[in-house]
């Protein structure tokens, strides 16, 4: 008996294995997704963040790309909606007041940052998120101002932006252009430390072919296409002549927020700034970031104003024709004199100021169902693994923020920088960085009002439909009706909480 | 576990069996049932996935298309396409997916009615509006003018069917998610529905053997214990066969039909049988008796059978195959099964024959001490006779002597002769009661009279009378004035047998006063033992002497036939035997005796105290 209940057991465990065999093949892919579906840390939860579409994969490309790396790591799902610029605004303005339409994360550019502040619609950061990102190694000019208001921090650190000087080394190194400039200017040819002398060798390298590639070469590129972030361009030169290093205000009088934009000083910059326009190539009135950029590595111009994008974009990018070795890395130029907005008079003093206008942050929304999975999200795409990451990658427009990113130029060779070129790029940017005279974004709300308004004031006054002035005073007055439709008072106080003050 | 009925385990065992067979069948087919549903929503996933991937390239070719009146109509019926597919999930129940799925729906439609909304701007009724496509249009603008209306109104829209197309690119996402989650379970299902199909089996299967094995196991110890018992059986019959055989009674048992189903060897031998084989299916009539008590027997049988009840302890007749007949003591008890019907009769007797021959030795025996007891008292009586006629006579014998006398000296009158013979006529006239008692007393009584026990007492005392006048033994008479049932000439026997023995006890002390206390009392209790119920009243003679009492050691032999602890000469030792014999069994009473201390005279002393009690009248009737 005992045998054939042995015998009995035996081929039933046989008869299991067999057919344990056979399904074996087919349950493989079946229990491949078991494995994959295990469950992780958000699984079932998921987020959806929004982040403009701008120009190939500028600021949105990180983020599309990481989603899915954390998706996979975390078994969260990340959707990335990429409205246009404007989509974007008007989304997230909908969004706000639309119960059906909802954004867990929004990247946003810092002239966006009081649409969502000033209502209280943004989540302060969490300690336990500082500590993730290492807030630490933040830089300080960053979470005194775009990050932070009223001293409470709400962003947290995508892309660290400084407007910088970019210009052609080699050319201004070449004996025969140096004489040349000499013998035009009786001076020795060098890099432009104010407007004033930018506007000379603008000038000077416009019209004729100094680069002998048998093609008509300019001055300069910047930023002047409509509609677009040119305004934050013109608020970086203007800053030398207008943003006093006493005074933490820059575009209005913050106890009664009446814009100082039509001031001698502003009038002073857009006249530099149209004069700048003469020396850039044909079509500059719509060139967007991305053609400033395309017009510097060409070769078709001498100078260039940019975030710290184009240093990584001439020795990266497969149009780029120069090497890292004819790129120049200066600080963006100063003035002389400086106009105390208080006193409403010119201060003879040289006046270096830095901008960090357009810089990019990640903002958790406070009606977030899933907010631990929002903030882990932001934290992971503000890390410093990730910025270090795309820093030194050109395309993303992620540039440096942290202390971090300046303390290893080796591996911005990977990049296609020299350890040379990478150092003197950093420094560059280490030097616009920690200069104390800083401006930013307007960042409070009806920010993309006033900077439209002012836009299209600028145009004008490009056109020449209107006198410098006049364009101002215009823009001013546009300023002040956009003040006392979003109400005067709550702008006063959102443009000191903007100020950290 | 040893005390497991087999039976249990078998009908645990099928039903354990049964059970999982259904409960397998049931998985089976619930799993079943949820692929059926799986697969039904997957089929919906996928529709909703091909109606959003339709909408979505319907969405594109908003730009593209030559007909843009018609190709909206068009797109517009994708949306309802997916609402409809949509409020089947929701049909289906699949919340959560459904949830998230609708929110983007909502989003979706709302940038729909967004681009309805720009659509329905008079630019694009113009009639020369689908001379170029859309996004011909919006490329043209681009180049011409940045600012104008027409190129404005292009970019809003392409910008909101680029957003739209995210939204649905993520619905989408999710229907493919969906479908692939879907497809994960249905596998899944059909895995796990064929495990079933091969698991459940098998574990009946395997139960099934185990089952089987357990089953045979039991069956196997049944089977020893089975065999053991049955040996035990045997061996357990074999001493009870031995056990009837060595018990001196005679065992039978019959079936309902009066056959013999089997015997004790005492029986076998009675009927002249060797074998218990042989007396297998006969009845009483192939036995030796089967023409004398057969018909009885089978009478009996059937009464008892009929009625259930026992017939016990009753005495009949058997004719031996030697054609003696003895005498039996039987008793036949009904036999029944565990219903209570009765299935045959069960007969156990005694030959009693030498013991009724020894009980009529006895009782004649028993006659011949009564006659014995009877010629004692006899000899008791002449000798009284004896005395009580020696006054008479010698009254007699002087009256005549005188008369003689007188007549010889002629002195002889007629007063002197008429006094001596009414002298002697009043002597054998005394002479002649004296007879009539004793006669009187020696007559034996026919039956149960009732009579004043002051008789019996007064006609005991007189009987011996001169025996208690020589041993100048005081009678204390306090008699009451009741009446006693019973044989009157008997007990007065009695009387006379203890106070006979009491005179004889008293002739023995010397100096002290000879007493005998006679009384009476009539007690409500009597005859019964301590546990009871006290139901027979009786009246009670007392006879109580002063003579040192009967010593302990002999108390409870005084009643046995010959024991005395008199000179043969002076007693038989029957006369209390006897009284015991009248008393208990002719007349269903009772006697006892005990050593008492006797107050007389101020005076106490140590004595013997009968008490005879007999059944009231009153009671008996």
């Amino acid at each position: 008996m005992k045998t054939l209940l042995s015998t009995a057991l035996l081929s039933a465990l046989l008869f299991f294995t067999g057919c344990q065999e056979k399904e074996k093949q087919e349950t493989q892919s079946v229990e491949q997704l078991k494995t994959q579906s295990k469950p992780l840390k958000y699984e079932g939860q998921s987020i959806t963040v929004i982040v403009p579409k701008l120009h190939a994969g500028l600021i949105r490309g990180p983020v599309m790309d990481e989603a899915k790396v954390f998706e996979e790591k975390t078994g969260a799902k990340i959707r990335v909606v990429t409205p246009s610029w404007n989509e974007t605004i008007e989304k997230t303005q909908q969004s706000l007041v639309d119960p059906d339409l909802h954004y867990d994360i929004f990247v946003v550019i810092a002239m966006w940052n009081g649409m969502l502040l000033a209502q209280d619609h943004i989540e302060p950061v969490p300690q336990w998120v500082k500590d993730k990102i290492q807030w630490d190694d933040v830089l300080p000019i960053y979470k005194n101002s775009v990050l932070s208001y009223n001293n409470i921090v709400y962003g947290m650190p995508y892309d660290g932006d400084c407007i910088n000087l970019y210009y052609r080394k080699d050319i201004f190194e070449n004996k025969d252009i140096q004489e040349k400039f000499k013998q035009q200017f009786n001076k020795e040819l060098s890099v432009p430390t104010t407007w004033d002398e930018y506007k000379i060798v603008a000038k000077f390298f416009t019209g004729w072919d100094w680069d002998n590639d048998g093609n008509i070469n300019y001055g300069n590129a910047l930023l002047r296409k409509t509609g677009d972030i040119a305004m934050l361009q013109f608020f970086a030169t203007a800053a030398a002549y207008a943003k006093h290093p006493d005074d933490v205000a820059y575009f209005f009088d913050p106890d009664t927020l009446k814009p100082r934009i039509n001031n001698p000083a502003f009038v002073k910059a857009l006249e530099d700034y149209i004069e700048l326009i003469e020396y850039a190539p044909d079509g500059v009135i719509n060139y967007a970031g991305h053609d400033v950029r395309n017009a510097f590595v060409t070769g078709q111009v001498a100078l260039a104003l940019d975030w710290a994008d184009l240093g990584i974009y001439a020795a990266e990018n497969e149009i780029s024709k120069l090497n890292p070795d004819q790129v120049g890395y200066a600080q963006i130029p100063g003035s002389n004199q400086v106009y105390n907005s208080k006193t409403n008079s010119w201060e003879e003093a040289l006046n270096m100021v830095s901008s960090i206008s357009g810089n990019w942050s990640f903002f958790v929304n406070k009606e977030s169902k899933n907010k631990e999975l929002a903030f882990d999200f932001a934290a992971h795409m503000t890390s410093k693994e990730i910025t270090t990451k795309y820093v030194s990658i050109s395309g993303n427009a992620v540039n440096p923020s942290r202390y971090s990113h300046f303390n290893d130029p080796v591996s911005w060779e990977q990049s296609g920088f020299t350890l040379d070129s990478a150092k003197r790029y950093l420094e560059t940017i280490t030097q616009s960085l920690t200069n104390k005279n800083v401006v930013y974004d307007i960042t409070i709300p009806g920010a993309g009002e006033y900077y439209q308004a002012l836009d299209e004031s600028v145009y004008l006054a490009l056109k020449g439909t209107l006198s410098v002035q006049e364009a101002l005073n215009q823009a001013a007055q546009k300023w002040e009706e956009i003040t006392d439709k979003l109400g005067r008072e709550k702008q006063i106080q959102y443009y000191k909480a903007s100020l950290n003050k | 576990m040893k005390n497991v009925k087999i039976s249990s385990v078998a009908l645990f065992g099928i039903f354990l069996i049964l059970l999982l067979g259904l409960v397998t069948v049931l998985a089976i087919f619930y799993f079943i049932v949820k692929i059926e549903t799986y697969n039904q929503h997957l089929t919906t996933f996928e529709k909703l996935y091909e109606n959003v991937l339709k909408y979505q390239y319907s969405t594109e070719k908003l730009l593209t298309t030559s007909n843009l009146y018609l190709h909206k109509k068009n797109w517009n019926e994708g949306l309802k396409k997916i609402e409809s597919t949509l409020d089947l999930l929701h049909l289906y129940e699949i919340q959560h997916n459904h949830d998230v799925m609708k929110d983007h729906f909502k989003i979706i439609a709302k940038e729909s009615e967004r681009i309805n909304t720009i659509l329905s701007n008079e630019f694009f009724s113009k009639k020369n509006i689908m001379e170029k496509s859309l996004l011909r249009r919006l490329g043209e603008g681009l180049i011409k003018n940045e600012k104008s209306d027409e190129y404005q109104l292009l970019t809003k829209l392409y910008d909101s069917i680029e957003y739209l197309k995210q939204y649905q690119e993520f619905l989408l996402d999710e229907a493919a998610v969906q479908r692939e989650k879907n497809q994960i379970v249905i596998k899944d299902q059909v895995k796990t529905l064929k495990l079933s199909i091969v698991v459940f089996p098998s574990f009946i299967f395997i139960f099934a053997m185990i089952f089987s094995y357990f089953i045979f196991k039991k069956i196997k110890k049944l089977e020893e214990d089975l065999l053991d018992s049955k040996d035990e059986l045997e061996h357990s019959l074999r001493r009870l066969h031995e056990i009837m055989d060595a018990v001196p009674v005679r065992i039978f048992w019959k079936d309902k039909e009066g056959r013999y189903l089997g015997a004790n060897n005492l029986l076998l031998h009675d009927a002249g049988f060797e074998f218990e084989s042989q007396i297998i299916g006969k009845n009483d009539y192939d036995m030796p008796w089967k023409d004398s008590q057969a018909k009885d027997y089978i009478q009996d049988d059937r009464k008892v059978m009929q009625s259930g009840v026992a017939k016990l302890q009753f005495e009949e007749t058997q004719t031996t195959p030697e054609g003696k007949t003895i005498t039996l003591l039987t008793s036949k008890v009904p036999l029944k099964d565990k219903y209570g019907n009765t299935i045959g009769i069960l007969g156990v007797y005694n030959d009693i024959t030498q013991i009724k021959q020894m009980e009529n030795d006895l009782r004649t025996k028993e006659k011949l001490i009564y006659q014995q007891s009877k010629m004692a008292a006899m000899g008791e009586m002449l000798e009284n006779i004896a005395h009580q006629w020696r006054q008479p006579l010698s009254l007699i014998s002087t009256s005549a002597s005188g008369v003689q006398l007188q007549h010889e000296f002629k002195q002889l009158d007629d007063a002197y002769l008429l006094e001596a013979m009414q002298r002697i006529i009043d002597s054998t006239q005394h002479l002649s009661d004296t007879i009539n008692d004793f006669r009187d007393y020696f007559k034996p009584d026919k039956e149960k009279v009732t009579f004043p026990v002051i008789e019996v007492v007064e006609k005991s005392l007189m009987l011996l009378s001169s025996k208690f006048k020589n041993r100048e033994i005081i009678v204390v008479n306090k008699i009451e004035d009741i009446t006693f049932y019973g044989y009157e000439n008997e007990l007065v026997q009695c009387v006379m047998n203890i106070l006979k023995n009491s005179s004889d006890a008293l002739e023995k002390l010397s100096e002290q006063e000879r007493v005998v206390i006679l009384q009476t009392n009539q007690s409500e209790c009597c005859f019964t033992s301590d546990n009871e119920k006290c139901t027979q009243k009786c009246d009670e003679l007392i006879i109580t002497d002063n003579a040192g009492g009967i010593p302990e050691s002999i108390m409870d032999r005084i009643f046995e036939p010959y024991f005395t602890t008199k000179h043969q000469l002076q007693g038989t030792g029957i006369g209390l035997y006897m009284t015991r014999e009248m008393i208990e069994h002719h007349m269903n009473g009772s006697i006892s005796v005990k050593n008492v201390e006797v107050n007389h005279n101020g005076k106490t002393y140590k004595g013997a105290q009968f008490i005879i009690a007999l059944p009231n009248k009153a009671q008996k009737d």
